[in-house]
């Protein structure tokens, strides 16, 4: 095998064909963009987070702008109304948006109060557990008499025969 | 700036700018969330503080935690989601440019009616009255106009108000028009056939079947503002009565 005496140099000839001029443009272009790219990032303000301390704001606050979502109750977006069957048309949807919207605060009242199903759980946990210790207490002062109202938000009350302690089954 | 004492529920608690509101107030309701909605006449301040900017009575509401301050004034200030009566002054390619009260005029798209396309447009001409509903609204820009439901795509009330007559009356008693309890729309109900339209803008527009109704009804509402319930019954009847 033939060694190659010297690096193999492209004829100036070569170098004008169109081929070759676009990867030599595509390689300036992309200098003028990296400099540009590096121009712009310089010129941003960066705070630097170390040296300033922001204390956390007391309230999460939310702005709402209009009157109207403040107290749905009291306001009834339905502006356009009509009294002794003037407009016939405006009557019959003004008091079927009416219905709705009462429906509609009936829904978010009664949501409001209930819980979703993981904190029920979170509280049928705990008021178990602290149900054991109470009746453990009750039962050495109260002397065997220990009955509580059920509700449908507790637990379900532990039956006062066994006073929190397991019973064997009788063989 | 003065502090103020959260007193019980049943008093009026009168704000005027300037007064900062004490934090235990404000955590009475949620306790572990810490947020807060605040409505209109409340800014939080830089040192974390609430205060009020505009003179009024103090609200709360327990759902959702929501503060604000009930004001009064005529000048109108846009707010998404409001329906308000406007008046139609320019019109371009694509929007209407319509006078709702506020400082800058407001934008209504020409597609924004029910059943709109390129191909059937609703044509307005300039001074026509339009009933319509805020879609957006900021400080910084022009409030936008739709004249349509936007979850149904129904007009729903909306479009164009024929006949009649428009007052301008203060935003305040503009909301009480709206409250569902109000005393003076049934009592005037009671005697005369109208229908009418109430824009959170503080425009109402009255229609009914002569101008003899008409103008009393719009005199009815105009006095009805600083009357409790038994003295707008009076007023009312004596109206009435005179007709």
């Amino acid at each position: 095998m033939a060694e190659i005496p010297h690096k193999t140099a492209l004829s100036g000839k070569l170098l004008t064909m169109k081929f070759m001029q676009r990867q030599q443009e595509q390689e300036t272009r992309d200098k003028l963009v990296k400099e540009q790219n590096r121009i712009v990032t310089e010129a941003h303000w960066v705070i630097d987070q170390a040296a300033v301390d922001l204390p956390k704001p007391k309230f999460q606050v939310d702005y709402e702008p209009s009157f109207l979502q403040m107290n749905a109750t009291e306001r009834s977006s339905v502006g356009r109304m009509s009294f002794q069957k003037f407009n016939s048309v405006v009557e019959k949807s003004a008091s079927q948006a009416a219905g709705d919207q009462q429906l509609e605060r009936e829904l978010k009242r009664q949501r409001q109060s209930e819980i979703s199903d993981d904190e029920m759980a979170n509280e049928m946990g705990r008021s178990n557990k602290a149900k054991k210790t109470k009746e453990v207490a009750r039962k050495s002062s109260n002397g065997g008499q220990s009955k509580k109202p059920t509700t449908n938000r507790r637990a379900p009350p532990k039956p006062s025969g066994s006073g929190g302690k397991f019973m064997k089954p009788k063989e | 700036m003065t502090s103020i004492t959260m007193e019980e529920e049943s008093k009026l608690l009168i704000v005027l700018p300037g007064d900062q509101l004490p934090e235990s107030g404000l955590m009475e309701d949620s306790s572990a969330a810490h947020r807060l909605t605040l409505g209109p006449g409340l800014a939080p301040m830089d040192d974390d503080s609430i205060t009020a900017v505009k003179a009024g009575i103090l609200k709360h509401n327990a759902v959702g935690n929501r503060w604000w301050v009930e004001s009064n004034q005529r000048r109108y200030v846009a707010a998404q989601g409001e329906s308000i009566i406007g008046v139609v002054t320019g019109k371009s390619a694509e929007h209407y440019k319509v006078d709702i009260g506020a400082s800058q005029p407001a934008l209504l798209g020409v597609l924004a009616f029910e059943g709109a396309t390129k191909r059937n447009k609703p044509n307005h001409n300039i001074g026509d009255l339009l009933y319509c509903r805020v879609s957006m609204a900021n400080k910084d820009m022009e409030a936008e106009l739709e004249c349509m439901n936007p979850t149904t795509g129904k007009a729903d009330g909306f479009g164009e108000l024929k006949g009649g007559f428009v007052i301008k009356i203060s935003l305040g008693l503009a909301r009480r028009l709206l409250d569902p309890k109000n005393l003076v729309l049934r009592l005037l109900g009671q005697h005369i056939p109208f229908e009418m339209a109430v824009g959170t803008n503080g425009k109402v527009w009255v229609n009914s079947a002569s101008a003899q109704h008409t103008i009393l009804i719009c005199n009815a509402i105009r006095n009805s503002e600083y009357l409790n319930s038994a003295e707008c019954g009076s007023m009312v009847k004596s109206l009435v009565e005179k007709m």
